[in-house]
């Protein structure tokens, strides 16, 4: 992340530090009766919400000592390496508890409103007050967007990981027979998922020592080249293992499409349904096939 | 009547998913064949992963195309990325900069009706298809 296009994006220069700086100093004692001020209100806006966030006493202390300590880094005003990690793991603490940006951007309009409130209160001759409390809105209004964009790219990362959790469930290889071991391809195959069902079924065959692999693509949504190119170099990588590969499934307009695409699939085995990719994988690995044998 | 565009943004390799399940779901809603479907939503897949591959980011949009009692669709998928300086080339079998087959563009072509490309080098390119039922 670069913080420096923070600062450019919200035109906040080293002048607003300085002047951040000399209300900070005003308004530093504050800090309690700021921090009681700021969950009152938060308590009376986000209602239930609020509940979920802090169910107990203990949770609810815990935030509000967190909030001190980094609204007095804010008004200390040093854009230093501490005060962004504590910017960050704000980000995050705000990702891992699930709240709302719009709760906190507003909690965080709030906060401002009340550091102006009190520095009209606390120190109501300073010079230039309007000047300075301007500066202390343009950066705190920056120190949002940047906990909001930890916050939403913690979330990317939780749903990454997610999907590749997802991922992993959907390569159910199962071992059907001795030495058969059949994978069926559901939805749409992109590179990555490919690379993953690549890496697992050879896994898997070296594993279980399989002389015959099935992969049944009759789930899969659309053949393009890209996926032909993948079933074709899964093929090929099985087969350099010792292992046959049969991908079963193709329907009618998949295996036009394929012709029409011109690829050329060369000798990998291809059968339209699963029943005769079975009888073929049976008489491979050397099974009897004594039920609804021809 | 013309009938509205839907687009949809091409920023990650999610959006080709997303694409095709938005082009099956107008082939539906028009009453395409389902041999038809696959034939567009293969060539939806290869020009989407194009942009995905080459440019970075784009953009497709899709709407029925009318014609008398036969349904069908047009697709435009367009991006800024660097371009194919030699068109005719890139049309051609197993050529590929991308280190795959090769057959994607002339592929592509062969599987639907109306097949136009416009690309320029440095500006970004523009394919438009229309497939019949």
């Amino acid at each position: 992340m670069n913080y420096e296009e923070f600062k450019r994006l919200y035109e906040v220069s080293e002048a607003d530090y300085e002047n951040v700086r000399k209300i900070g100093v005003k308004l530093a004692p504050a800090i309690n009766d700021f921090v009681e001020r700021l969950y009152a209100y938060m308590r009376e806006a986000l209602g239930y919400e609020f509940e979920i966030h802090f169910p107990d006493e203990a949770s609810l202390a815990r935030a509000q000592s967190l909030s001190r300590r980094a609204w007095l880094e804010f008004l200390e005003a040093k854009w230093d390496e501490t005060y962004i990690k504590s910017r960050i793991r704000i980000g995050e603490v705000h990702a891992q508890l699930q709240i709302q940006p719009r709760h906190y951007l507003s909690s965080m309009n709030k906060a401002l409103d009340l550091w102006s409130q009190l520095a009209y209160t606390l120190a109501p001759n300073q010079k230039d007050l309007p000047k300075l409390i301007e500066s202390f809105w343009r950066v705190g209004q920056m120190e949002g967007a940047l906990v909001v964009d930890i916050y939403s790219q913690r979330t990317g990362e939780i749903i990454a990981q997610q999907s590749r959790a997802l991922t992993d469930m959907s390569t159910p290889i199962t071992a059907i027979w001795d030495g058969i071991l059949m994978l069926p391809v559901v939805g749409i195959v992109d590179s990555r998922r490919a690379q993953d069902i690549m890496q697992r079924m050879l896994e898997q065959i070296a594993e279980k020592r399989a002389i015959v692999f099935i992969l049944d693509i009759s789930g899969v949504a659309v053949v393009d080249t890209a996926v032909a190119n993948h079933l074709i170099r899964m093929t090929k990588a099985a087969r350099l293992m010792g292992s046959y590969t049969i991908v079963s499934g193709l329907s009618p307009s998949v295996a036009q499409t394929i012709v029409e695409l011109g690829i050329e699939v060369g000798d990998m085995k291809t059968t339209g349904n699963l029943q005769d990719a079975l009888r073929i994988a049976f008489d491979r690995a050397g099974v009897e096939q004594t039920i609804g044998a021809k | 009547m013309t009938q509205r565009w839907r687009r949809l943004r091409i920023l990650s390799q999610g959006d080709v998913a997303l694409a095709i399940l938005e082009i099956r779901e107008m082939a539906k809603r028009v009453n395409m064949s389902s041999g038809a479907t696959a034939a567009l939503a293969t060539a939806v897949s290869e020009l989407v992963t194009n942009v995905t591959k080459y440019a970075d980011r784009g953009l497709i949009s899709m709407r029925p195309a009318v014609q008398i009692r036969r349904p069908g669709i047009e697709v435009i998928v367009e991006d800024r990325g660097p371009g194919i300086p030699d068109i005719e080339l890139a049309m051609k079998e197993n050529v590929s900069t991308g280190g795959t087959l090769g057959l994607g563009l002339p592929g592509t072509r062969r599987l639907v009706d109306e097949f136009d490309i416009e690309s320029q080098p440095g500006q970004g390119t523009r394919v438009r298809i229309i497939k019949w039922s």
